[in-house]
């Protein structure tokens, strides 16, 4: 049990600063998503 | 005594140093998922150097005594000399050092990788306050990038002991923490220096000794928590299942006879042209999706929205890159190294083959589609290449010929984006308009690839004459 908790805690610990930074990335990547971006592949150059 | 021992008790047992290797040796029952987070920490901190660029502009700024909203082109091509140094430290010192990683054992290489790094991070601070480009490069280039190259192949031959049922799963874990060390380095340092800056002072000098405090808090605890399985210590249950002839060797090669074989310069050309095709697409891709689909504009709200939606689609490649990393390597598990880099290279040529219609039809959603799952792969390259060693070497010094290996890693970084900028670049000369200019670099990365297949088809089993009798 002990060392089920500290197994958790070990994966934790790196899940968590990789998780904050995925987000950020995909935080990032949302204006890519955006009516500006949609709206040049309706009015091709 | 045996190497490494330095202390001996009275009944002659020696008693062996807390870094020696001897000392990470797992006692019976160890639960072997506790080496692959102690793997991942270390290589999310050294996979920080994709993030560098986050401090290009501050370093420019400070160093020369420059406004940082003026003009610092110029200012920040001499400071990006820190990355590249960086990375060829890396390459060198991986290869070089390979055999003594081996020896040494994962903790003091990760604790040696620690002291380079994150002191490298410091003397790059100390740089920045005394306004000594030299030192920065010296610091974060040459010591940091030395602390990369071990840190980078550490763990490997420990997990790949640890995880004979699937060596590629387990090293692509680390390396996906390498990959996911950009997705965490490079907004934390922007965070920091938003905090630190005031007046003249952008903040990067803090901002590297806060990085190399909390760095240190996350290599140190992987260097403590690595252990190395005991000798022929097997997975419970496990047999492994080696057909003779087949791409899964039993049998070991030490690095000094692996590199004379043809296997490993068909490996190297595998990962150097695997890597060559996607680096300057991802080195591009900001400004690369702007010219194709946003065209130019001089109005500054215009440009700064572009500029957005530019990055965005960078960081959305950078996730591919980084979750490529593990699910290619655990595919790879499944169905073999030669199938899976033979799925990289024809999917790729044949994906890149597609962005340039993805162009011409203005479809900037299969444009992305296409262009993360080819970064994908280029991640997944990364991460199956040590198990693809595995194989054809075994796991005797698997380390060691990875770390030669990463050379070609070195050299995909210096052509890759030659290839593609000097392509680009002339194309744009020769009057093709911007949007169109990059549709022959892809053709040119699929040929890449092609190259890499062949290579890869020309993989057979190492002549059993190299074998460790």
């Amino acid at each position: 049990m002990k060392n089920t908790v500290k197994l958790a805690l070990l994966w934790l610990l790196v899940a968590v600063p990789l998780g904050w930074g995925i987000a950020k990335s995909v935080q990032k990547s949302l204006p890519l998503f955006s009516d500006r971006t949609r709206a040049s592949a309706v009015s091709p150059k | 005594m045996p190497q490494g021992s330095s202390i001996t008790e009275g009944n002659d047992t020696p008693v062996p140093h807390f870094l020696d290797r001897a000392a990470t040796v797992a006692p019976l029952g160890f639960n072997r998922w506790f080496v692959p987070p102690a793997a991942i920490a270390a290589h999310m901190c050294i996979g920080q150097v994709y993030g560098f660029s986050v401090f290009n502009k501050p370093m420019a700024a400070e160093i020369f005594n420059k406004p940082l909203t003026g003009n610092l082109a110029a200012e920040i091509s001499q400071v990006q000399w820190a990355y590249s140094i960086a990375l060829i430290m890396l390459g060198l010192s991986a290869a070089v050092f390979g055999k003594w990683v081996e020896r040494s054992g994962p903790r003091k290489t990760i604790v040696i990788s620690w002291l380079c790094f994150c002191g490298g991070l410091l003397l790059g601070a100390l740089g920045v306050r005394l306004k000594s480009l030299p030192l920065v490069l010296f610091g974060y280039g040459f010591v940091g990038g030395i602390g990369m190259g071990l840190g980078y192949i550490a763990p490997v031959s420990t997990l790949v002991k640890w995880f004979p049922d699937r060596p590629g799963m387990a090293t692509g874990m680390a390396i996906m923490g390498f990959g996911g060390g950009a997705l965490i380095g490079s907004p934390l340092a922007q965070m920091l220096m938003d905090f630190f800056k005031a007046d003249a002072d952008t903040g990067a000098t803090h901002t590297l000794v806060i990085m190399a405090l909390i760095y240190s808090g996350f290599m140190l605890a992987g260097a403590a928590l690595v252990r190395v399985p005991a000798e022929g210590w097997t997975p419970p249950g496990w047999k492994p299942s080696v057909k003779i002839g087949g791409m899964i060797s039993a049998h070991s090669v030490p690095v000094d006879s692996a590199w004379k074989t043809p296997q490993f310069w068909f490996l190297w050309l595998v990962l150097c042209m695997n890597v060559s095709a996607g680096i300057g697409v991802l080195g591009r891709a900001s400004d690369m999706f702007q010219d194709m689909f946003l065209g130019s504009s001089t109005d500054a709200a215009q440009i700064r929205a572009t500029a957005a939606i530019g990055a965005g689609f960078a960081g959305l490649l950078s996730i591919f890159n980084m979750g490529g990393r593990f699910v290619w390597s655990s595919v790879s598990d499944k169905i073999g190294r030669k199938r899976v880099y033979g799925i990289y290279f024809i999917l790729g040529a044949v994906l890149y083959a597609l962005l340039p219609w993805a162009q011409q039809t203005q479809s900037p959603v299969a444009f992305v589609a296409l262009a993360a799952v080819i970064i994908s792969m280029y991640g997944g390259g990364f991460a199956t290449i040590p198990a693809y060693l595995k194989d054809m070497f075994g796991s005797y010094q698997v380390g060691a010929i990875h770390g030669r290996l990463i050379t070609a890693w070195s050299m995909a970084a210096v052509i890759g984006p030659l290839l593609l900028n000097k392509l680009y670049a002339s194309r744009v000369a020769a009057g093709v308009p911007k949007a169109e200019a990059y549709n022959g670099t892809f053709y040119l990365m699929g040929g890449l690839l092609a190259v890499g297949l062949v290579a890869n088809l020309l993989v057979r089993p190492v002549d059993s004459r190299h074998h460790v009798k």
